[in-house]
């Protein structure tokens, strides 16, 4: 029973060094600020990933679009909400059908 | 002192397996003594054991330790008395296989605001007395039963208790441990404390201060 | 009482190597779960977190115009309507789109030269320079990591790039993006607007889209509405883009995180399951140690003890290892399946967030079970007749 136990040692190394992760990993993200110049000059959001599809900077769209295969009615960016995300419901836009729908209508 | 009045035990009381373990059972154990309970199979020795280790709670009935009811005091009294005045060697000897012999000693040590480790002279000195020092370190089952159930009385022992409860101690070992368990008993005997065994033993009868022959659950003879 | 407690801690420590099944079974189960849903929600956090920042990055409101319901090139026309509504601060036109080099996919912005601004630094170059006015029409182009690795090229060196019409178009390299820009910059080749409309073949008199920024004092929103009386176009703000990022990023790490949770869950009942198989000969010791005079609690003490350096080194041990899984090794494997890409590129890190509330949920799910199904046993066992209780587990 005098053995040293290491698990317990090891729990309470591992839970620190977790927490000192998170800490700084924490304090890092606060820290972290947008490319000021990207903004004003490129303006493309979304992370640079190089692939063998399109519509990897499209603004929002794309990604659901390529992926749809822009299909007869599914260029109306209609997606099933129960698979994505509930429907949008912004007080500048009407949606024209439901769900997913970008499309602005005039008047 | 220990006294007992009316203790009776029924286990499944109501149900369609109900047994009456004890019944009715009364008696008195002055300190210093050897009291053996005997009797046959199934009569209840091993239950009334238990009842006056404060390990079994009886059904009905009294215990007074030196003239203080106990039964009516709560948990963490009847644990911290058995803690600090009891030890127990059991009939299947109950050792924790995975440690030693010595780990198997110090073991009651650790509920005590005590370092185990101040009673190593202790242990050694009793498991030299009983003739198992050199086995202290070897795994529990690595010893033979004749060693375990000695070791067992060093673990009862180790904290010098007022009462030791002995249940069947010399059924699984040979004539030698045997032999070494008789004069133990008496060595402890002659230092005070008071020691109450259930056993079918002959010689353990016949050393003891008192025998109480007990039938069905009930007291019958008393000698 | 600390010599008591120290015992008692001693002793938890040593029935975790006393019952070293139960301790393995309980340890494997909760690493691997661990390890694979924190890799997961770290991740999934961590882009949705550089999709925020990112967003910053896109201008207030993006315009693009609509023909049949279809994205389309925009009349530059459009851009002085625009201009002159209330809130506008500035309108940039954009020539963009993709062009595939090899196997991959890079994304080719025309800037008008003459609206950038004159910024003194641009942190995000690594070396040479921006684009400046004097550089419309002549070729000169700003690149990220991924092509100058892919092309072996650097500041000074001219590349040929082909264009959709099979035509070789020659470019000058005057700046590289930085690795610390890579997250957004590394598929980028940026030019003048005159060069990216030569390389697309794209009409005079149209764009791909308009960056707009608007005036300190005004909502992007406010001035959206205002927008809104223009015919067929679509205006995208900030916040929009990042309700399609996180769905998007949402939707894969949300079913896999709901996966993975099944799976904790499941390590969770072998853990209990583990409990009633060592549950007999943990419940002839308990009543062994109340025959020595250990007290209920301090019976609840050494299970609690046990229960929770289990817990902590298997859970702990497997958030880690899934912290290095994603912020150091990339993810290999996980990363597919959450941003679905082809590839990623050397410089590409995984943006990693390890949140509190994460790293709790993650505990709550593991220590927390193992906890109750350790100790509540236990303590109903501590509060029985020891005699029963061993009598009980024999049988």
């Amino acid at each position: 029973m005098k053995k040293i136990c290491l698990m317990p040692i090891i729990a309470i190394v591992l839970t620190s060094a977790l927490m000192i992760i998170c800490m700084t990993n924490q304090t890092s993200w606060q820290y972290r600020e947008y490319y000021k110049e990207i903004r004003y000059t490129i303006g493309l959001p979304s992370i640079a990933i190089g692939t063998n599809y399109e519509g990897t900077r499209n603004p929002l769209l794309e990604v659901f679009v390529r992926s749809l295969y822009d299909v007869p009615g599914g260029y109306d960016y209609v997606v099933p909400s129960s698979f994505i995300d509930t429907p949008l419901k912004l007080r500048e836009y009407h949606e024209s059908v439901p769900g997913f729908n970008m499309t602005i209508r005039r008047g | 002192m220990i006294e007992l009045r009316q203790i009776t035990k029924i286990y499944n009381k109501g149900k369609f397996n109900e047994v009456v373990a004890v019944q009715d059972v009364s008696l008195k154990i002055e300190d210093g003594k050897i009291v053996v309970l005997t009797g046959p199979s199934g009569c209840g020795k091993t239950t009334l054991l238990s009842i006056m280790g404060l390990i079994l709670t009886p059904t009905s009935g009294e215990i007074l330790y030196d003239g203080e009811p106990v039964l009516e005091s709560s948990d963490y009294w009847k644990t911290n008395f058995r803690r600090e005045k009891f030890g127990f060697v059991f009939q299947h000897i109950n050792l924790l296989p995975q440690y030693t012999a010595l780990e198997n000693i110090l073991l009651p040590l650790y509920a005590k605001d005590t370092d185990p480790g101040d009673f190593m002279d202790r242990a050694v000195e009793l498991l030299s007395k009983l003739g198992v020092i050199e086995r202290a370190n070897h795994l529990v089952e690595q010893l033979s039963g004749g060693e375990q159930q000695r070791v067992a009385f060093v673990r009862a022992l180790i904290k010098d208790p007022k009462y030791l409860f002995a249940d069947e101690p010399t059924v699984f070992v040979d004539e030698d441990t045997s032999r070494i368990i008789y004069r133990l008993l008496q060595d402890l005997r002659d230092k005070g404390k008071t020691i109450v065994v259930s056993t079918h033993d002959p010689e353990l009868i016949k050393i003891a201060d008192e025998v109480h022959r007990m039938d069905r659950g009930r007291l019958v003879q008393t000698k | 009482m600390i010599k008591k407690h120290r015992n008692l801690l001693r002793y938890s420590f040593d029935c975790l190597s006393r019952y070293r099944m139960r301790t393995a079974v309980i340890v494997v189960t909760f690493l691997m779960a661990t390890t694979m849903v924190s890799a997961v929600l770290f991740t999934k956090e961590g882009l949705e977190r550089e999709a925020e920042i990112s967003v910053k990055m896109a201008p207030d409101l993006t315009v693009q115009y609509l023909k049949a319901g279809r994205v389309e090139l925009i009349p530059i026309d459009y851009a002085d309507t625009i201009a002159k509504v209330d809130g506008v601060k500035s309108v940039v036109p954009r020539i963009w789109g993709y062009a595939g080099i090899s196997t991959y996919t890079f994304t080719v912005i025309g800037l008008e030269t003459s609206s950038i601004p004159t910024y003194t630094t641009f942190g995000s170059i690594e070396s040479g320079r921006f684009l400046t006015p004097e550089d419309a029409g002549k070729g000169n182009i700003v690149i990220g990591k991924l092509i100058a690795g892919l092309l072996n090229v650097k500041v000074g060196d001219d590349i040929i790039l082909l264009s959709e019409s099979v035509e070789a178009n020659k470019f000058h390299v005057v700046g590289l993006f930085s690795d610390a820009s890579s997250i957004y910059t590394a598929d980028m080749i940026v030019m003048s607007i005159e060069d990216a409309r030569k390389f697309f073949r794209m009409p005079d008199g149209y764009v791909t889209d308009f960056a707009v920024y608007v005036e300190d004092y005004e909502q992007p929103a406010n001035v959206a509405a205002k927008m809104s009386f223009m015919p067929n176009v679509r205006i995208l703000d900030q916040d929009l883009l990042l309700r399609g990022y996180k769905a998007a990023y949402g939707a894969r790490g949300g079913i896999f995180v709901t996966l993975w949770t099944i799976l904790l869950v499941g390590a969770a009942l072998v853990a209990f399951s583990q409990a009633v198989v060592v549950g007999h000969e943990s419940k002839f010791e308990v009543g062994l140690l109340k025959t020595f005079g250990f007290s209920t609690l301090d019976i609840i003490e050494v299970r609690l003890v046990e229960s929770l350096v289990l817990g902590f080194f298997a859970t702990s041990l497997g958030m880690v290892l899934g912290y290095v899984y994603a912020a150091y090794l990339n993810a290999p494997g996980l990363v597919d399946i959450l941003l679905g890409w082809a590839f990623l590129p050397r410089e590409f890190r995984l943006p990693v967030y390890v949140s509190w509330s994460s790293v709790f949920s993650i505990y709550a799910v593991t220590v927390l079970p193992l906890l109750i199904t350790t100790v509540v046993p236990a303590w109903l066992n501590a509060i029985t007749d020891p005699e029963l209780a061993m009598r009980r587990a024999a049988a």
